[in-house]
């Protein structure tokens, strides 16, 4: 038993190690908008519909999902918070998906930031087999 | 120890204009910097109000705005929305907080609002269009019921054919008194009572037309917006590369405070203050929300705390609009399924830090919305800044101590003074005018001006020909015994047919003012003290009067015959000039000379003197005719009646500013008293009134009309001389009526009600041009001398203040001709 655990746990680093060079399928993202789950099995990018995040505006923003393979991940739940640590609030709107797109795209709308500086963005993603956590760490600046 | 203190206190200020030279020196800004700035800039166009399909329509805010401004829907009469959003004040009432609201908050602009998501300071609204409607009904505020309103709306003709014509047809069925005078989901329990009877297709057509309310509102509130400040033409400068000029927008302190604003570091000013309104829209917690009904906190310098009310700010406010029957998505909204982006991704999490959250208010404007707060507790935006300075410490906000030092709070209070901007432009509002109001109004126009009423004493007097030659003797100085003096001298064209001084000047001083020619032809009276009664005659009187022209009537009369234009015009008027061998007739002799003139007048043969006199008689008349065609023109103020009068309510509200409706509507209020002389489309009763201006036992003691009807009743050319041409039986009453009904006691010192049409060309003011301007006259009617000295006729004292005043003023001036 101990054995299949250091096998995962190399699996794991492996996973990582390859994630934090390039992630398998997409693109590099600019820092902080492609993050990778609490437990490794998922890459996440995010990107705002018209280019950029703007501050003070309603947004569509775009999240890809694929696990580790590469493979998008799709029928997924996902629940959207976020909010400004350094404020201690929460995200001002309630985003949510309103579209799966095909290819492990989800169309999020409702993102409304108020404030320049850092921001957090969190998706819990859920699927039949498994519960997972993206954590996006975004700077808006002007 | 303390006197250098003293002293560096002393010095300090006047040290800083050099510290502040050095720093015009400051780095230029880098490029993130001049993206910060221009991210500031002004922007000009609010984002639509999607649920409102008539927000921008002028109908609508033509309406809107007459709805705010009208006390009429309030309980008490008294309250309008412009209670609290006072225009004078920047659309706030400049009190903590309102009055009408006592357990409430600060009134905020409502300037610049329609950039806002959220409305009231706890979002609980999130349109105008449903904001505006929760002060109509809210008993502590305006106070009007639900159905009162509607019923308002319905029953009163103007606001219904004005709703009509943009929402369409009023409900049939909520007209003819059906509807419960008070009732309304959120009144006190018998209205409530009453509005749960009313059935529910009728409740429904009542709150379709309360939305509709609400939505001619928010069309006029959409219409105040804020304008450039310095600080927009400073970032437009730079941005163009002209640094010099924008220097001359800040000064370098304000250019400190601009850049301690966007500092990150040092504050975080634009975390929330951000965008071209310096707001983010969103609600924020800065431990001032109050959740046990007393503060811990001790009192900050400058802090003006009102009594502590239970304020949870926008963890309510979440729930509130959630259950708003006029939000975006609910049935009065005009919005689609794809708007209302804030109602359908809001935040529901009524997280603790929104216990006590506020929204973020704009900037813009910022020095004239004192107090500050949502509970007004800072008088001062340098009290303001002290708070985010020193967070308090026992509440939960989202804070962070700076540590500014005073001279930076000072530099960033500057800062914010150089975002105020010209107030809104806007339309004035247009007084929802009683009937008996109108119809007063109506009185006043110039359309009410009947034709000019014929002179039965002067048949020339609607001659051309004679007026041709009375234009002609109006202009010619050598009917003057020097030469000099002509009609016009003292009656200029240019200055509505006076002459600009406190007392004419003819041959000598005279001791009284020129009246205006304009609309002459309607007095019954001439002469501040009504010596005259006609105008033909009063034309006479100065030909020969020694201070005036000085001309005898033998040398008026020989001009006019001699100078061949001259006469050729009098024959054309009046026919052959009267046969006279001048040769025999002495040039200075005339009845009102000299004793050498009477003499030489009294020798001459009778038939001489009676062919001179009618003659003489005749160039009076000509002079009326010309005058009889002298006219002012309608003026700005009968636009706005003629407006007001056919329903065009936004025509009329550009016609007269919100200060000169003001004046109008004192003018016409009793309190002012002014329409007791001053009525009609001229605005005078053309009767002579004692305002204690006669300096009565004082060597300047003038008797006015007491000594006016004396000389009137023995002047040889009043109505009942045979050179006019009345039937004194018929035309002449009036001259036994100056004996029987004018009141003798107050007519020593009475003089003439003047009109007050083109008032501005004719100033200055009273019988004796004692009063420069028209400030002067009102101040003299506010306050009047006293009465046991003059025996005036005028009310002890007016109530009315400075700005009644000034009102008043300004409504005078816009009777000028246009």
């Amino acid at each position: 038993m101990p054995q299949i655990g250091i096998r995962r746990g190399a699996l794991a680093l492996l996973a990582s190690l390859t994630f934090a060079c390039s992630f398998p399928g997409l693109p590099a993202a600019e820092e902080g908008w492609s993050t990778h789950s609490d437990s490794g099995r998922l890459a996440g990018r995010l990107t705002p519909e018209s280019g950029a995040a703007v501050v003070g505006q309603f947004q569509i923003w775009i999240l890809e999902l694929r696990d580790a393979s590469g493979v998008a991940v799709a029928g997924a739940d996902l629940a959207i918070t976020g909010g400004m640590p350094f404020h201690g609030h929460g995200l001002p709107t309630q985003p949510r998906v309103s579209e799966e797109l095909a290819g492990g795209r989800y169309r999020i709308e409702g993102v409304k930031l108020n404030m320049y500086g850092d921001w957090v963005i969190e998706v819990v993603v859920q699927t039949a087999t498994f519960r997972d956590r993206l954590r996006f760490d975004l700077a808006i600046d002007f | 120890m303390r006197a250098a203190a003293l002293l560096a206190a002393v010095l300090l200020p006047a040290l800083a204009p050099i510290a502040s030279a050095g720093e015009a020196a400051a780095p230029a800004w880098t490029a993130r910097e001049l993206r910060i700035l221009a991210s500031l800039r002004q922007a000009y166009t609010p984002p639509p109000s999607r649920s409102n399909r008539v927000a921008d329509d002028p109908r609508a805010a033509a309406l809107g705005q007459r709805i705010f401004f009208d006390p009429g829907f309030s309980a008490t009469g008294a309250i309008a929305c412009a209670t609290c959003h006072q225009p004078e004040r920047h659309f706030t009432d400049g009190l903590a907080r309102s009055v009408v609201a006592p357990a409430g908050r600060n009134a905020p602009t409502v300037v610049g609002s329609a950039y806002g998501s959220w409305f009231t300071w706890d979002g609980r609204r999130d349109s105008l269009w449903a904001q505006a409607l929760v002060p109509l009904e809210a008993s502590g505020e305006i106070g009007g019921s639900r159905t009162g309103v509607v019923q308002r709306i319905g029953s009163d003709p103007r606001y219904r054919s004005d709703y009509e014509a943009i929402f369409g047809a009023f409900p049939a069925a909520l007209l003819d008194g059906v509807l419960a005078p008070r009732a309304g989901p959120l009144g006190d329990e018998a209205e409530r009572k009453a509005w749960f009877r009313i059935p529910p297709p009728q409740r429904d057509a009542i709150d379709r037309v309360y939305a509709n309310v609400g939505k001619a509102v928010e069309a006029f509130e959409r219409t105040l917006l804020p304008s450039d400040s310095r600080f927009d033409r400073y970032v437009d400068e730079l941005r163009a590369g002209r640094p010099d000029r924008a220097a001359q927008q800040l000064s370098p302190r304000e250019v400190a405070g601009l850049r301690l604003f966007i500092d990150p570091y040092r504050t975080q000013c634009m975390q929330c203050h951000n965008g071209p309104q310096f707001t983010n829209g969103g609600f924020h917690n800065l431990g001032t929300g109050t959740f046990d009904g007393a503060s811990r906190a001790p009192r900050a310098e400058g802090e003006r705390r009102p009594a502590e009310t239970l304020d949870f700010g926008r963890a309510l406010g979440i729930q509130a609009v959630l259950l708003d029957v006029f939000n975006c998505l609910g049935p009065y909204s005009d919005a689609g399924p794809d708007d209302c982006a804030e109602l359908r991704f809001l935040s529901r999490d009524a997280h603790i830090p929104l216990e006590g959250a506020f929204k973020t208010p704009s900037l813009r404007d910022v020095e004239k919305t004192a107090p500050y707060m949502h509970d007004g507790r800072y008088a001062t935006l340098r009290a303001v800044l002290g708070h985010y300075n020193t967070p308090p410490p026992e509440t939960p906000h989202e804070l962070r101590a700076l540590g500014l030092h005073d001279r930076e709070l000072d530099d960033l209070v500057q800062f914010l003074r150089s975002l105020s901007g010209a107030e809104p432009a806007r339309p004035a509002p247009t007084m929802t005018w009683s009937d008996s109001e109108r119809a007063l109004l109506g009185s006043l126009r110039w359309a009410a001006l009947p034709d000019l009423p014929p002179d039965p004493g002067n048949r020339a007097g609607d001659d051309p020909a004679a007026a041709m030659l009375g234009k002609a003797l109006f202009a010619d100085p050598a009917l003057s015994r020097n030469g000099l003096v002509a009609c016009q001298t003292c009656h200029q064209p240019e200055r509505a047919f006076t002459d600009g001084r406190a007392r004419s000047i003819g041959l000598a001083p005279l001791r009284r003012n020129a009246p205006s020619l304009l609309d002459i032809g309607y007095e019954r009276w001439l002469y501040w003290d009504g010596r005259a009664d006609s105008l033909w005659s009063q034309a006479l009187v100065p030909l020969e009067h020694p201070d005036e022209m000085g001309g005898s009537r033998t040398s008026v009369v020989h001009r006019v015959v001699a100078e061949p234009r001259l006469a050729a015009l009098y024959r054309d008027a009046f026919g052959p000039a009267p046969e006279i061998r001048w040769d025999d007739v002495q040039p200075g002799a005339g009845p009102n000379g000299d004793a050498a003139a009477r003499a030489a007048w009294a020798a001459l043969p009778e038939i001489v003197r009676a062919g001179i006199d009618r003659a003489f008689a005749n160039l009076g008349k000509a002079l009326a005719a010309h005058e009889r065609t002298l006219h002012g023109a309608p003026s700005r103020f009968d636009a706005y009646v003629d407006a007001v009068l056919a329903g065009r309510a936004d025509d009329a509200a550009r016609l007269l500013d919100a200060r000169e409706v003001a004046g109008l509507a004192l003018f016409i209020a009793g309190r002012s008293g002014c329409l007791s002389c001053h009525h009609g489309p001229r605005f005078t009763d053309g009767r002579f009134h004692n305002l204690g201006t006669g300096d009565l036992g004082t060597p300047r003691e003038d008797l006015g009309r007491e000594a006016g009807r004396q000389l009137v009743h023995n002047f040889e050319f009043n109505c009942a001389s045979p050179f006019g041409d009345s039937v004194p039986a018929a035309d002449c009453r009036h001259l036994d009526g100056i004996w029987a009904s004018e009141v003798q006691v107050l007519l020593r010192g009475a003089f003439r009600t003047p009109g007050l049409r083109n008032l501005s060309a004719t100033a200055p003011y009273m019988h004796d041009g004692r009063f420069a301007t028209l400030d002067q006259v009102l101040e003299f009617y506010r306050r009047p001398p006293d009465k046991a000295v003059t025996k005036h006729e005028l009310p002890r004292a007016l109530d009315l203040s400075d700005r009644d005043i000034d009102d008043l003023s300004r409504f005078l001036r816009t009777l000028d001709s246009r």
